[in-house]
């Protein structure tokens, strides 16, 4: 299967945005102490933080395989 | 929680540095570098932030932040000793920051994990249900709570009812007999704030100050 030598870059360029969103969740859980905002934020930035890297591993992936090493 | 914010701030600069050295790619070190800014650092932050949170929500100040909570947390400071928490309290039996945790998290190994679900439990059912009156214990409240302080105490050994019946502690170990019986230690809170401060010795005006403070933060 052939990948297209822009969708790794995409991909990063979706994982950085994730874990951005990621950082600010945790970050602002610090500073948004209610126990509604911390039940959403925890898990919200949890999930964001993990795809974040899913992603960035997907485009590690794809790079390699346009480059024909895997 | 400074470690937290720290790991961020250089995060989120080696993220950005990171994204925006496209004609750098070929240079050595950069995959480590990419390595770090979108793995090793992400996963660093959100365990150090996510213990940074479930150690605040240790904390009587969070317990004290849903607002049908707050009289059971102003009940740590009434100048009364028949409810349990005002006694454990002021006395320092327990760690007056930590007062709610060391008495409704149970010690066993995953005691930690069941608390923070029923927790959500709780949000969930005070943001979906009507009756907001009174938060309830999903379950018997576990006496192994008590005795991992008072079970092997010599003061607890010498009140007599707890001595002059042969099965009595092997009846407590086993949840047959509730500490918080009626007749034995069945006040843990003042939860409905109708506190009056209505000890014999107390001043009226003493009274009345404890009791307008029950609706006051602890901390």
């Amino acid at each position: 299967m052939s990948t297209s030598p822009v969708r790794p870059a995409g991909r990063l360029r979706g994982a950085a945005a994730c874990l951005v969103v990621g950082y600010a969740a945790l970050l602002a859980s610090f500073v948004i102490r209610h126990p509604f905002a911390l039940t959403a934020l925890i898990p919200l930035g949890s999930l964001a933080v993990g795809l974040g890297i899913v992603l960035w591993l997907r485009a590690v992936v794809a790079e390699m395989r346009a480059k024909g090493m895997v | 929680m400074l470690i937290s914010v720290l790991i961020a701030v250089v995060g989120l600069s080696l993220l950005v540095t990171v994204m925006r050295s496209g004609a750098m790619r070929a240079a050595p070190g950069w995959r480590t570098l990419a390595f770090v800014a979108f793995c090793a650092l992400p996963v660093l932050f959100a365990a150090s932030a996510i213990q940074a949170n479930l150690s605040y929500m240790k904390r009587v100040a969070f317990c004290g932040s849903c607002h049908i909570m707050q009289n059971h947390v102003a009940s740590l400071t009434y100048d009364d000793d028949e409810p349990l928490s005002s006694v454990h309290y002021r006395n320092n039996f327990v760690q007056q920051d930590h007062a709610c945790y060391a008495c409704h998290v149970s010690y066993a190994m995953f005691g930690g994990v069941r608390a923070k679900t029923n927790g959500m439990r709780h949000v969930w059912a005070y943001a979906t249900k009507g009756d907001k009156a009174k938060v309830e214990l999903y379950e018997p409240y576990d006496n192994a709570n008590c005795l991992h302080c008072h079970g092997t105490s010599q003061r607890f050994a010498e009140v007599a009812e707890h001595t002059e019946e042969d099965n009595f502690m092997a009846r407590v170990g086993s949840g047959q007999l509730s500490c918080l019986n009626a007749g034995c230690h069945d006040e843990g809170h003042y939860w409905d704030g109708k506190y009056d401060g209505a000890s014999d010795d107390a001043s009226p005006s003493e009274s009345d100050s404890t009791a307008t403070g029950g609706d006051d933060d602890v901390d």
